[in-house]
């Protein structure tokens, strides 16, 4: 890929509201639920008030808050990474060829990843422990490794016939 | 992504050094046809009416797109062309072989390069195919069900070399989008020593059709557009080899790397033990030395290699953010031009550079010779050194002599050095390529005739639409692609498809906002890849 800097993050932005999206909204059912009261935000409360005012605890749909915690992790993504970006194309200016290999992009996922783990605490989009014991970490780790490998072979592949511009222009879409 | 310069060579006219060409121009002038033909008086004057070609009893077609050269880079346009709704009955193609890699695949096969050896290109870099998805590697995985393939271009250029494609794989893929595209239809055999103006607007191109070369059949086309796909006219045979020639009369001993030179290999078969002396350390000097050692191998040949290096690299070089690698004599780079050239960063520089000059400064950095780094070619060097075969010579050949015993001698001057001078039986020059933009009848006309001008490194000056500058008349323009644009304003590598390929869209985008063609957006596109996948007309 040989990408110039508005081209880095204007893929990665698109990226995230296309594949990334679309991918979420699809695999999000399926993801391993973590118990209640580890997903933070604001709202999320699973009472209603009965007709009479008392609080009854409703059966738990874990879906709406699997979605929530899903898209703002996909937002923040998405929003980390316009910073990974900078990085990124700080490190290409040490390649002769100024270039940016496919590969790179794919492993990025671990240092990115990471990353954000401790973004998504730090923001309340999940509470709990850290640690990779916590119970939200398979719902995390799938969803954003399923996709990011997604999104890598859209960039690979269809990326090109999308948008010829993208090709010849540096990853620029506007 | 780019390609070697052996590999990427815009269909032109080959011939002997030197451009016969260049006389054509005059001997039509001098030649006032009997039976219909281009008067002394209508070649010398810049413009033409409809009357005088009326007059002159020419057939005149009227087709209102016609590019001229026939090879890689017409075959580029017309497919963007053609993707973006022109019917083929709107363009004319002229160039000297049907298929729009002849002369490609000549100068290829004479730099070693046979239909089962690889190019300097990537995966993506699809001549078929102006989307490079899927490409010649995924294509290959799939054909031979291989994992390694796939896994290679995960994995390339950081674990392993860059996938490379056959140069078998670009012949099947322009044939299947030529018949596609209805390439054939389009197609006229000849050459074309001239394009005037138009009085009115528009431009008259006059063909030369192959099958009769006495200019007595000459054909006019009348177009409103015209493009170039001119590339290289013949082999540049350096200036102590043309007087070597000259003063013996032999060019068998003696030869250019794109100039076809099997003997060689044949003779060094049938005599065993002869010496080699190959010059320059361009890609091309490898691929020499690939078939040197492959022979060596198979027919015993016991070829002794002499390699003349002018500027021998020790290791990598330049500051941290600008440093090129480098190790046994050569700059490493994987295609022509640095990665980034193509639509990278780098092309956002040079487009932000104001002027033509550090332009042309920038590219001569990034587009210095280099070869790609490819383990074949180390392991097959160390062992030669090991075993006493290959010899490294540094510094520049400054005079070769035919000795009384059959051999050449070769005098290698270096800086602070006195002269040293070597004895070998044949001399492969692999200097790389020089393109003289007057070699071509056309373009020296146009130059001459038609008001074209030359940028700062000497070739055609084009705008951003690859439109040739001060050549425009009335509503008809004049574009160019291909090495004889090198130095245009995004500085694209015009030795490689990519390249090839950008250029085509961005002329298309022009002509788009002319109203020839349809704008080649998200829908068009997608559609457009769809029709190609299928195998449908586009």
């Amino acid at each position: 890929m040989t990408f110039s800097l508005r081209g880095r993050i204007q893929t990665r932005l698109f990226l995230a509201a296309t594949v990334g999206v679309i991918w979420t909204a699809i695999i999000t059912p399926f993801l391993p639920s973590p118990p209640m009261g580890s997903i933070g935000g604001v709202g999320m409360v699973p009472m209603q008030m009965s007709k009479f005012m008392v609080p009854i605890a409703v059966p738990y749909n874990p879906i709406p808050f699997d979605y929530r915690m899903t898209f703002e992790t996909l937002g923040l993504m998405a929003l980390v990474g316009i910073a990974w970006e900078l990085l990124y194309h700080l490190l290409q200016q040490f390649r002769w060829d100024k270039d940016w290999p496919p590969l790179f992009t794919l492993v990025a996922l671990v240092p990115e990843g990471i990353v954000l783990w401790y973004v998504i605490h730090l923001t309340h989009v999940e509470n709990g422990t850290w640690a990779l014991t916590s119970s939200g970490f398979p719902m995390f780790a799938i969803h954003l490794a399923t996709t990011w490998v997604l999104m890598w072979l859209f960039m690979v592949g269809p990326m090109k016939v999308v948008s010829l511009k993208w090709r010849f222009e540096g990853g620029e879409l506007v | 992504m780019g390609l070697n310069v052996a590999t990427t060579v815009e269909s032109g006219l080959v011939a002997d050094a030197g451009g016969p060409h260049a006389h054509r121009h005059r001997a039509l002038e001098d030649q006032a046809l009997e039976g219909g033909g281009i008067s002394a008086e209508m070649a010398g004057a810049c413009v033409w009416s409809d009357e005088m070609v009326a007059a002159s009893g020419i057939s005149v077609r009227n087709v209102p797109f016609v590019t001229v050269g026939g090879g890689v880079a017409s075959y580029a346009m017309v497919d963007a062309l053609r993707i973006s709704g022109v019917p083929a009955s709107m363009i004319a193609v002229v160039g000297p072989f049907p298929s729009g890699y002849g002369t490609l695949k000549l100068l290829l096969e004479a730099s070693q390069i046979d239909r089962d050896q690889r190019l300097r290109s990537g995966s993506s870099d699809r001549m078929g195919s102006i989307w490079g998805w899927p490409g010649y590697g995924l294509k290959e995985a799939f054909a031979r069900r291989s994992p390694a393939t796939l896994a290679r271009l995960v994995a390339e250029p950081v674990l392993c070399d860059y996938f490379t494609p056959k140069a078998s794989a670009l012949y099947e893929d322009m044939d299947a989008e030529a018949r596609r595209i209805s390439w054939q239809s389009m197609f006229t055999c000849g050459r074309v020593p001239l394009v005037r103006r138009r009085d009115g607007g528009g431009y008259f191109i006059v063909i030369v059709p192959a099958e009769d070369e006495s200019l007595a059949n000459v054909q006019v086309i009348q177009a409103r557009y015209v493009h170039l796909g001119i590339g290289f006219v013949a082999a540049h045979v350096l200036d102590d080899m043309m007087e070597y020639r000259s003063s013996t009369g032999d060019s068998r001993r003696v030869v250019n790397v794109y100039e076809p030179h099997e003997h060689i290999y044949e003779e060094l078969a049938r005599n065993p033990g002869k010496t080699v002396l190959v010059r320059g350390s361009a890609s091309s000097s490898l691929q020499v030395i690939e078939r040197l050692v492959r022979d060596r191998d198979a027919h015993d040949t016991g070829v002794e290699i002499y390699h003349l290096f002018r500027n021998y690299v020790e290791g990598p070089k330049g500051p941290p953010m600008f440093r090129t690698p480098g190790k046994d004599g050569f700059s490493y780079q994987a295609f022509t031009f640095t990665k980034a050239c193509y639509g990278g960063q780098l092309q956002r520089k040079f487009r932000s550079l104001g002027s033509d000059d550090e332009r042309a400064e920038l590219l001569a950095a990034v587009g210095s010779t280099a070869v790609p780094k490819r383990k074949l070619w180390r392991k097959q060097s160390a062992r030669g050194k090991r075993e006493g075969w290959y010899k490294v010579v540094v510094g520049s050949a400054s005079g070769l002599e035919l000795q009384d015993n059959g051999r050449v001698r070769a005098t290698v001057s270096q800086e602070g050095k006195p002269a040293t001078s070597l004895e070998v039986d044949y001399v492969i020059d692999a200097t790389g390529v020089e393109v003289n933009l007057r070699d071509h009848e056309v373009i020296a006309d146009l130059l001459d005739c038609c008001g074209a001008e030359t940028n700062a490194v000497g070739q055609l000056a084009v705008n951003d639409a690859f439109e040739v500058s001060g050549t425009r008349n009335g509503n008809g323009k004049i574009f160019a692609s291909g090495v004889s644009t090198l130095g245009n304003p995004y500085v694209i590598p015009m030795y490689s498809f990519w390249g090839l390929q950008y250029a085509a869209l961005l002329t298309c985008k022009d002509l788009s906002r002319d109203g020839f063609c349809q704008p080649l957006g998200i829908r068009r596109s997608v559609r457009g890849w769809w029709h190609r996948i299928r195998n449908s007309a586009p």
